[in-house]
């Protein structure tokens, strides 16, 4: 996306030099200039995500001026929320798509981490507990990194064997049964808010933050787009390629221990039940958002306005008292959609 | 097309070779797919590589630019015995390989492409270094104008260009950084003529820089029109080293053939 972006600016000031006459009067200006790369995106990803990005923006205008609940800060504060712990594990699920891949077993990494942090907790306090549970996120997802780099195990086989592992081996432990109840502090934790910004939502914001600048800045980042783009290519050139895929899954994995964790701190137990939905939420997500799942191409702006988009419809309907059994048919009416168009435009240019 | 070879009297070769190699022999599972290969190629000299599918020229190429090792023999650069273990390698003794696919991230915009595995930084801090796109940007602008290469900015994707732009930023992206020898695998096989003919005056340009070309083709107009010499390659052997403008085409398909030995 960003390198994407930069083009489309480029581009537009390539159209400026040229001395196009709807481009001349756009001399020097950078805002139009802008509005022009925004109008004519590169490539059919961008187009659906300009799209979705529009669609969302529309929503929650309309929303805003038909629906004064909608519109009352508790209720935004309180989608920020909503849209925080898929959201998080959706940063990841980025970072990987990115690459040419994406991991199945987030979801049951998130209640392993959970049901660790929960555990370790009991003993030797909140603090080591919340580290064990991040090292496990880790340590999961260098494993998978590692079958799919070194093995060569394509991502869907891979992450679909250690989810159903890491969801036996859990279960077993635990009887499939709660942690609980947990010391105090899990839940200073979990409500603690900044101007009604709870803990988690802020811990969300912080990895957007911190993923834009890891994908915009940095030669990781980089090195993620090139080897989605063109493994081979990538590793001619000098490109350490299977550091590099173990070390994304390892980055998903941390989000997804990121966000078992949260949810601890919120519900107050180490649940093994949680999280059974995240994996597809944050695919979903990150394709709504207008990222090819072909990978080498979309940025972080992708994971977040499509988690947006599921989390405001999800939240309208609610207010409209919609019933929420539907709101499964609209995610997968709109990750069709999102593919389709990117695969028909795709086809057409070919 | 076809221009006087004027340039090639001129030329002086220099003593020392830039690259040779003596009895390179390479077997796969048993099957000897190179055997006994004597080269040299010396800088600003274009080298052309003909023969049949399987007579051994791409495990040759494989060997040069260090993606295979070789089973026998030897790799001189500047007279200096060295073995190549990795691409990296033989790009740090300056060789560089432009593939056929041209092996570009198309997602990726040029400046990227250009400067993927070499990349400029503002802090240097492992995976997490600061990348310089300012300055890569303007050492891309540098690099394509020296080689002579049109694209329309550095930040298109090079998934938006023609096949002669994505040629031009492969063979630039070998081009740069100071390489010596630059090997092109079928560089023209997927171009028209236009584009063609733009890529043989690229490759004339490194020639003139002093860059040595090793070229692999099958196109024995395009070979006659670039190349100082010719070896030819026949059942995983070199059957003969031709100067370009004391042979021709009937000599150098009998060589392919077998017809001549």
């Amino acid at each position: 996306m960003n390198v994407v972006a930069n083009g489309a600016l480029a581009r537009a000031r390539g159209a400026n030099r040229r001395g196009s006459t709807s481009a001349v009067a756009l001399e020097g200006a950078d805002i139009p200039v802008a509005i022009l790369g925004f109008l004519k995106p590169k490539t059919p990803a961008m187009a659906v995500q300009r799209a979705m990005l529009l669609l969302l923006v529309v929503a929650v205008i309309g929303l805003a001026i038909a629906n004064p609940v909608f519109r009352s800060p508790a209720n935004l504060l309180n989608i920020i929320q909503q849209a925080s712990m898929v959201g998080v594990i959706a940063c990841g699920m980025q970072l990987m798509i990115i690459s040419g891949g994406f991991d199945l077993s987030v979801g049951a990494t998130a209640a392993a981490a959970g049901c660790l942090a929960a555990y370790v907790s009991l003993q030797m306090g909140v603090p080591v507990g919340i580290v064990a549970g991040l090292v496990l996120g880790v340590a999961i997802g260098s494993v998978n990194g590692s079958i799919i780099s070194k093995i060569g195990v394509n991502p869907f086989v891979a992450t679909f064997g250690t989810q159903a592992v890491i969801t036996g081996v859990m279960f077993a432990m635990t009887n499939a049964r709660p942690i609980a109840p947990l010391p105090e502090a899990w839940r200073e934790l979990g409500f603690y808010n900044i101007g009604g910004l709870t803990t988690s939502s802020m811990v969300f914001l912080a990895t957007i933050f911190a993923m834009y600048l890891l994908l915009r800045f940095t030669l990781f980042g980089q090195h993620i787009y090139a080897v989605g783009s063109n493994k081979i290519a990538s590793r001619r050139s000098g490109v350490r390629v299977d550091p590099v895929i173990i070390a994304v899954y390892a980055v998903g994995g941390l989000t997804a221990a990121i966000a078992g964790i949260l949810l601890t701190s919120i519900a107050g137990i180490g649940s093994p039940q949680a999280g059974t939905t995240w994996a597809l939420l944050s695919i979903a997500a990150v394709v709504i958002g207008g990222t090819p799942l072909s990978g080498g191409a979309g940025g972080i702006s992708s994971a977040v306005i499509g988690i947006f988009a599921l989390t405001v419809l999800n939240n309208a309907m609610t207010l409209y008292s919609i019933s929420a059994f539907w709101q499964p048919a609209f995610m997968g009416a709109a990750v069709l959609i999102a593919v389709g168009y990117e695969a028909s435009r795709r086809r057409r240019k070919a | 097309m076809l221009q006087a070879p004027s340039h090639k009297s001129a030329k002086v070769v220099r003593l020392t070779p830039l690259l040779s190699t003596s009895g390179i022999s390479k077997n796969y599972d048993g099957v000897h797919a190179l055997q006994d290969a004597n080269f040299h190629i010396a800088p600003g000299e274009i080298v052309a590589i003909m023969g049949d599918n399987g007579a051994g020229k791409s495990t040759f190429v494989k060997i040069l630019s260090g993606a295979h090792p070789a089973s026998a023999g030897s790799v001189e650069v500047d007279g200096l015995v060295t073995s190549f273990k990795s691409p990296n390698d033989a790009r740090r003794a300056g060789i560089e390989t432009v593939y056929q696919d041209l092996s570009l991230a198309e997602d990726l915009d040029v400046l990227s492409n250009l400067f993927l595995g070499r990349e400029e930084f503002h802090v240097r801090f492992g995976g997490l270094s600061i990348l310089n796109r300012r300055k890569m940007a303007a050492r891309a602008a540098d690099l394509l104008g020296e080689i002579g290469v049109n694209v329309p900015g550095v930040h298109d994707l090079v998934s938006g260009l023609s096949g002669g732009q994505r040629q031009g930023v492969a063979i630039a992206r070998a081009a740069g950084w100071g390489s010596r020898l630059i090997i092109m695998d079928e560089p023209t096989a997927a171009l028209g003529l236009q584009e063609t003919a733009h890529v043989h005056d690229i490759i004339r340009g490194l020639r003139d820089r002093g860059v040595a070309v090793l070229l692999v083709s099958h196109n024995m107009k395009q070979v006659l029109e670039l190349s100082d010499r010719v070896y030819v390659f026949r059942r995983g052997r070199i059957v003969c080293n031709l100067t370009t403008n004391k042979t021709g085409a009937d000599e150098i398909i009998g060589f392919i053939t077998g017809a001549r030995d």
